[in-house]
């Protein structure tokens, strides 16, 4: 397993550096990363990286079938288009995680924060901890599973796709066009699946799924008066 | 378009250092401008002014001669932007907003600080023209702000940079990451009330109307920063602090970063990650709620 | 002789002796007076169609059309009544009488305020029950010809508005023809059948402004400084209107321009007394500027409103609220075909015979109205979103940009694609000196 010092290489060549030692050894660690941007972005291939500490913005964006595994924090925007691959995140992640993501698979063991898997097209998106709001928001395919806490307003909009929750509030938490159902046995297996491979502790049964309307068509409402008639002058007037 | 940073220490350090060392992590967040502001405690008033030509300084030193003794005075020259004048003066600490307010009503002079426990540095470009300006005081203190800016809808002008502060209550300093799209009816408003406006920038007002709001309901600044959250509109994070208090205010719709780091010895709040890295390597910050406001005692 | 073909003769476009300056010849010739006719004014008059909106785009985030809200929830009237008047739009319905309106028409345009929450001024007619049990919120206006008004009016009341004149005709008085005078009209109004009223022009228990500064403490005990009282002025001499008003203890003010409709006008009052609405409402906001007031008094203006565009561009010029009245009616199947006074309105709107008046379904009108408001309110708020604001009132003038040089000279917005303003010293720039 090679070992990258990225303290010693730098911003600007961090990437090329790590493309060039994965050519020799499809094993990769990399030390002393404290939390710089761009980590592992853009690289195709084979291989696993193994980050020691914490990254910055848009680690593993565009990634393409790469195993990546950071043992601290990432910032926002990780995954972002992720192409296939795997990113696990031992930590917690900042906002928009997964936007955009075609396939592969992010494992996030902490917490997320909001609008994680911002209009994803498929892939998975796994969380273990909470997610903040409108997690899912404008999903078109996809699968997103959280096993904490939804935050509100939790799969705004979807076009396509699922989110996986066990959370007991989920139904007040929903955003609109979204409704909550019962998983199938295809669904049920695949989950299991899922975190057998990643280790997670939750079993498919405690599960529902929060799919997009089936009618396909959107209802907005874009004006929303509060009436409260009973408050009217005439009402506190006796006429006669 | 601008980074924030904010640290408050159990113990006094020396927080002037360690804020500059946050901020040179995030500099590319903010190339055109940067300023810190830190709360050393001094027995006499220091007041930091901004002087649109050297010709100002009799009028500045007239003004000042009304309402206390100068003990001390400094003038930086300008360099490569506007000259500074540090002075220390002993004077009653009541009439420090009525100073405050004297100084700004004349066209040229901008009071950058004034106060015996606030101080605040900014200059235009990057973060060594900071350094390189001034002769930072690195007294002890136990909290601080910074920031660094990329101008969006004013002039790139060393008065324009963050942190800011208001007459209506001197010792309180902001920063501010986003845009107000309500920027000119507040305005029209606190001029009503009697602020004098030395740039255009929105961040101003926004300074402006938390401190109207501390001085209206005597000094909490929980309330204040919720009151400023519903009547700013845009999307923005600020931190502000007085001498005694710092917090923290999220937009509605979350859309800026702020992040945050509690632990026995300090507390950190930023808008990357990578800023917290000067205290330890290995600690994880937390991402604040979209509509969050928290605020410590100091 | 000459078998030469005459060649046609062709005069230029008779821009004066146009078959309407014709007709109005014709028509003082016959009967020796001056015509009156119905609605509003149709001369081309500069409006807020001259102004364009900045959208936010790189420096500013918009705020998401569909999935994030924006507040229309509007406070009119808070500056000394102790319970303003709250509505859920800024857009309310404008006083049209009981009269030139039949009351299958006020009943419906009552139930449309139900629906979406706002309130409906009862018009000079007084005060019709049926109006009163369907309405939201009720305005009661107070003439200075008092037609059905009386001390229970101002019971219910939530919102009084002190009339001195309206956009269409000011300065004049009410007009309601004979034909339009029935039995119920009579009734409610406390005047003979089938005359023809022309009403008090001027209030007959506070001549002046002297005598209505007592009035008002006067209204005020009356009732019980809760219910938001309000001065609606034409659109004349704004400046001067508005000081008086400020002065005299108000709450607020509807200004109504003279593109603003009616049941019967004279002709020549319509098309040439009083100025725009655009220009009045930069005049008014400018002078409670000046004031200091702004912040207190509520501006609602009318005259001319028919979409949210209008809408959202009068907010951002300072105002708070606006009144429709033409467009309402059109709402409801109105073509605005001018003949108001005539009372045979064939949609059952501006009539009183009953036959024609069956022709108006309620529920439906009503419903149509409605839909109105909301589409309204929703156009507003697009634009709104687009330009970054979370709350309707946070629009701004500095989010505005002028397309002609009249409409950037008249308000002191500056020219598109610019930040400058044609001729300091105009609109906003204005330093009052005069």
């Amino acid at each position: 397993m090679e070992c990258l010092d990225i303290s010693c290489i730098g911003s600007t060549n961090m990437n090329a550096a790590i493309k060039d030692a994965l050519k020799r050894d499809k094993e990769l660690k990399l030390i002393n990363v404290n939390s710089m941007h761009n980590v592992c972005a853009g690289i195709i291939g084979e291989g696993s990286i193994i980050i020691e500490d914490s990254t910055g913005l848009y680690t593993g964006s565009y990634l393409e079938g790469l195993s990546v595994r950071v043992k601290g924090n990432v910032g926002w925007y990780a995954g972002d288009d992720m192409m296939d691959g795997e990113l696990v995140i031992e930590k917690n992640t900042g906002c928009n995680v997964g936007a955009y993501i075609n396939g592969g698979t992010i494992v996030i063991y902490g917490n997320t924060g909001s609008r994680v898997g911002y209009g994803m097209k498929g892939g998975n998106i796994i969380v273990c901890g909470n997610a903040g709001r409108w997690a899912g928001i404008m999903a078109m395919g996809g699968e997103l599973i959280v096993l904490g806490e939804v935050g509100q307003r939790c799969g705004e909009s979807m076009y396509s796709g699922k989110i996986f929750t066990r959370d007991p509030e989920t139904e007040s938490k929903m955003g609109d066009n979204v409704f909550l159902d019962v998983l199938t046995e295809e669904e049920k297996s695949k989950l299991d699946g899922l975190f057998l491979k990643y280790e997670i502790n939750a079993k498919s049964c405690e599960f529902q799924v929060i799919r997009p309307v089936l009618s396909g068509r959107h209802e907005y409402k874009l004006f929303k008066p509060d009436l409260k008639p009973e408050l009217a002058k005439k009402y506190t007037v006796k006429r006669g | 378009m601008c980074g924030i940073a904010g640290i408050v220490s159990k113990r006094e350090i020396d927080i002037s250092t360690s804020l500059l060392k946050m901020l040179s992590y995030i500099q590319h967040r903010g190339p055109d401008a940067s300023g810190i502001a830190v709360f050393a405690k001094k027995d006499k008033v220091t007041l930091r002014v901004s002087l649109s030509s050297e010709d100002k300084k009799e009028e500045l030193i007239s003004i000042v001669k009304k309402y206390g003794t100068i003990e001390d005075s400094n003038l930086v020259p300008a360099g490569k932007t506007i000259p500074i004048m540090e002075i220390v003066i002993d004077m009653d600490s009541l009439l420090v907003p009525e100073l405050h307010m004297a100084i700004n009503k004349v066209s040229g002079l901008a009071v950058h600080s004034i106060g015996n426990d606030i101080k605040i540095y900014k200059e235009c470009g990057h973060l060594d023209q900071l350094t390189q300006k001034y002769t930072i005081d690195t007294g002890i203190c136990r909290h601080g702000i910074g920031h660094v800016r990329m101008a969006t809808e004013s002039a790139e002008d060393i008065n324009a940079a963050h942190p800011f502060v208001s007459p209506f209550y001197p010792t309180l300093a902001m920063v501010h990451n986003g845009q107000f799209t309500n920027y000119f009816n507040m305005r029209r408003f606190l001029e009503s009330k009697g602020a004098k406006f030395k740039t255009m920038n929105d961040s101003e007002a926004a300074s402006h109307l938390i401190a109207y709001a501390m001085r209206e309901n005597n000094g909490d600044l929980e309330a204040a920063l919720r009151y400023a959250a519903e009547q700013m509109d845009g999307i923005f994070c600020i931190i502000a602090s007085t001498d005694k208090q710092i917090g923290f205010v999220k937009d509605k719709l979350g859309i800026k970063p702020l992040l945050l780091v509690e632990t026995e010895d300090y507390i950190l709040m930023g808008s990357e990650q990578i800023e917290f890295n000067v205290f330890d390597a290995n600690i994880y910050a937390d991402e604040m709620e979209p509509g969050e406001v928290r605020v410590w005692n100091v | 002789m000459d078998d030469k073909k005459q060649p046609q003769i062709y005069n230029t476009q008779k821009s004066k002796w146009s078959k309407e300056t014709l007709s109005e010849i014709d028509y003082k010739a016959t009967y020796g007076k001056y015509r009156i006719r119905g609605c509003a004014t149709p001369r081309y008059m500069p409006h807020f169609e001259d102004l364009m909106i900045l959208p936010s785009q790189l420096t500013r985030m918009p705020i998401d059309t569909y999935r994030e809200d924006c507040e229309t929830r509007t406070v009119l009237g808070a500056r000394f009544a102790t319970k303003p008047l709250i509505i859920e739009t800024p857009i309310m319905i404008a006083g049209m009488s009981y009269g030139a309106l039949s009351k299958e028409a006020k009943i419906a345009l009552a139930k449309a305020s139900q629906l979406v929450g706002t309130v409906i001024s009862n018009g000079e007619g007084g005060l019709l029950p049926e109006e009163l049990e369907n309405s939201y919120r009720q305005s009661i206006q107070v003439l200075a010809s008092r037609m059905g008004f009386s001390r229970r009016n101002l019971e219910v009341a939530d919102m009084l508005e002190i009339l001195c004149g309206i956009g269409a005709k000011p300065g004049l008085s009410g007009h309601l023809m004979g034909e339009k005078i029935s039995k119920d009209i009579a009734l409610i109004r406390q005047i003979p059948e089938g005359i023809d009223l022309h009403s008090h022009p001027r209030a007959g228990d506070a001549f002046g402004a002297d005598d209505m500064v007592v009035k008002m403490q006067q209204i005020r005990e009356m009732t019980n400084w809760e219910t938001p009282i309000f001065c609606k002025i034409a659109a004349g001499r704004v400046k001067d209107d508005v000081k008086i008003a400020v002065k005299l203890g108000y709450d607020g003010i509807i200004l109504d321009g003279c593109q603003g409709g009616t049941g019967a006008a004279p002709v020549m009052a319509s098309d040439h007394l009083g100025i725009p609405t655009m220009p009045a409402l930069v005049q008014a906001v400018r002078t409670l500027e000046e004031m200091g007031v702004k912040e207190e008094m509520s501006l609602i203006i009318s005259g001319g409103i028919t979409d949210g565009s209008e809408l959202a561009k009068a907010l951002a010029l300072g105002a708070d609220a606006v009144a429709i009245g033409t467009g309402a009616m059109v709402a409801m199947g109105c073509r605005v075909c001018m003949n108001c006074q005539a009372g045979k309105c064939a949609f059952g709107i501006g009539t009183q015979d009953p036959e024609l008046r069956k022709k108006l379904d309620i529920e439906e009108a009503a419903e149509r109205v409605a839909n109105y408001i909301k589409g309204m309110t929703a156009e507003a708020i697009l634009l709104a979103k687009a330009a970054g604001k979370t709350k309707l009132k946070n629009l701004e003038r500095e989010d505005l940009r002028a397309l002609t040089l009249e409409a950037c000279a008249m308000t002191g917005v500056p020219l598109v694609g610019s930040d400058l303003v044609i001729g300091q010293g105009f609109g906003f720039t204005a330093t009052n000196q005069l």
